[in-house]
């Protein structure tokens, strides 16, 4: 790890600002800077570890992967772009959750790639499932109180009173009688959505939406986290076992720099 | 500090609750009228430490950016009002809301509350009461002498037959109420629930009109929870419980390294 610790440009959009040395040019500090990025990046991977770990049992979260732009790249300087860049994305895996049925049947769940359009405090929304109510008006509703938006607007119902089933391609029926059409939509990107938190997620302006015809909407399903605890706790001693490795680098180079310090006295 | 310290422990809170919620359906399995309550979890906010599409030193713009959660927080808990299991008594007494709706009652302090439990017995009066002793309403009077047979239809005429003069009265009619949102009532124990401006007004109706149920003689709802499907959660809480608090383990124990980095 050492003998490779030499400056390798910033090409990965690093965080610090560090001026690209002359090439073969071993740079004293380069090492521990590497080793300080993987620690970062570690904390960081951590910390995305516990936030998926903690939404395990949330209806509809998508996992978070920290991942490396690295990866790909196979030079011999790749360890230490890793290491600088570890973390440095952190993407949302929006694989499908499994559908556990439900007797309530205020419970929609997703099945592809769709999600539901919610209007919440006047803006546009994205929604994995909900758990829809009525609200005293007979409008439908989710649980953070955002309207669930159907082609045309909000979706109302005939009566408050009314009871309403969601057919798979998204009709709501009340009462027998159609009553509107969920708006489900599939982004050609789903990367560009931002957490909003409260499971919604916004999309920027411009995001592009393309028709998610294969979605099925599924009344009286939720949808688990796509988390796997398994994996995640794999992760989980990969990462202390990582971190420990970077820490005893860390005073094995400090060690060889005293020694090179003393020696030159 | 390392924040996912505190994500984990957001998560292991939130499982506790949910390790609550699943007692509390399990202590009632046998509650009349009783109905399951849901925990419903949702992610914490943010931490952006990148937008997406910002700019990058070298002049890309990043196509995700980075955000880190801050946990799970619990974001309701709703009543599931599907019908629960129904049980045939021998009590003439015992009436089940077979469908939507409440049975209303009105509260020594003139509120009024909804309860799906039907139990219901005459007081000294003669009047029909909860099992706790709270007033039908509209309060329906029943002269009981213990010869005469009650019987109570399924749009909720109640009538009373007398054996020896031969003849049936009808005393009264029970009313059911439905709400818009049902499940925005308030629980405030001893089975009743309360109107909130969530759940919406009540409507009353006679039994079987505007989309109430009918009214089952001689059958109780128990609840509506179901053994099976609450151990599998409690067990997969239990599980999501460890694993939280295994992440705050590791995070302690990469802390104890960080710190013997300066010795």
């Amino acid at each position: 790890m050492f003998g490779r610790g030499r400056h390798a440009g910033c090409q990965t959009g690093a965080v610090m600002a560090i001026a690209p040395a002359a090439s073969n040019v071993p740079d004293p500090r380069g090492a521990t800077r590497a080793i300080a990025y993987a620690i970062r990046g570690l904390e960081r991977r951590y910390e995305v570890t516990a936030s998926n770990l903690a939404n395990l049992e949330t209806a509809g979260h998508k996992r978070l992967v920290a991942r490396s732009p690295g990866d790909s790249a196979g030079s011999f300087r790749t360890e230490l772009d890793r290491a600088k860049s570890s973390a440095s994305a952190v993407v949302r895996d929006f694989t499908q959750g499994d559908l556990v049925p439900d007797d309530d049947p205020s419970e929609l769940a997703l099945q592809g790639d769709g999600f539901l359009a919610v209007e919440k405090d006047g803006e546009l929304r994205y929604s994995r499932g909900a758990r829809v109510l009525v609200d005293p008006e007979g409008t439908l509703v989710e649980a953070h109180g955002g309207q669930l938006l159907g082609q045309a607007g909000p979706i109302r119902l005939a009566s408050p009173l009314s009871t309403f089933q969601v057919e798979r391609d998204g009709t709501v029926r009340s009462d027998g009688a159609e009553v509107g059409r969920l708006r489900v939509v599939a982004f050609v990107d789903p990367q560009v959505l931002e957490a909003a938190g409260g499971g919604l997620f916004r999309a920027p302006d411009g995001a592009e939406v393309v028709s998610a015809q294969e979605t099925q909407v599924i009344q009286g399903a939720r949808e688990r986290s796509n988390t796997d605890a398994v994996r995640e706790l794999v992760e989980l001693i990969v990462i202390q076992r990582q971190y420990e490795a970077a820490q005893r680098a860390l005073s094995v180079e400090s060690e060889l720099r005293k020694r090179l310090n003393e020696s030159s006295s | 500090m390392m924040k996912g310290l505190y994500t984990a422990a957001s998560g292991m809170k939130v499982q506790q609750i949910n390790v609550d919620v699943i007692a509390n359906n399990l202590a009632n399995v046998n509650t009349a009228g009783y109905k399951r309550t849901q925990a419903d979890f949702q992610d914490l906010l943010y931490v952006v430490l990148r937008e997406p599409g910002a700019q990058t030193q070298s002049g890309f713009s990043t196509p995700s950016g980075v955000q880190i959660g801050s946990g799970a927080e619990l974001v309701s808990t709703t009543k599931v009002f599907s019908p629960g299991v129904l049980e045939q008594t021998e009590r003439a007494l015992d009436l089940a809301i077979l469908g939507d709706g409440f049975f209303e009652v009105d509260l020594p302090n003139g509120q009024k509350a909804y309860t799906r439990d039907g139990g219901l017995r005459l007081d000294a009066n003669g009047q029909l009461v909860t099992a706790q002793g709270f007033k039908l309403s509209p309060p329906i009077t029943i002269d009981a002498a213990a010869d005469k047979s009650i019987s109570v239809a399924p749009d909720g005429t109640v009538s009373v037959r007398d054996p020896v003069a031969n003849t049936t009265s009808q005393v009264g009619t029970i009313q059911v109420a439905r709400f818009a949102n049902a499940a925005g009532m308030r629980s405030g124990g001893g089975n009743l629930l309360y109107e909130t401006a969530s759940s919406g007004t009540p409507t009353l109706a006679q039994p079987g009109q505007n989309g109430t149920g009918t009214i089952g003689q001689n059958i109780l709802e128990r609840s509506n929870v179901n053994v099976v499907n609450e151990l599998v959660g409690l067990i997969t809480a239990q599980r999501a419980y460890e694993v939280n608090s295994r992440a705050i383990r590791v995070g302690d124990e990469m802390l104890a390294d960080a710190a013997q980095l300066v010795r």
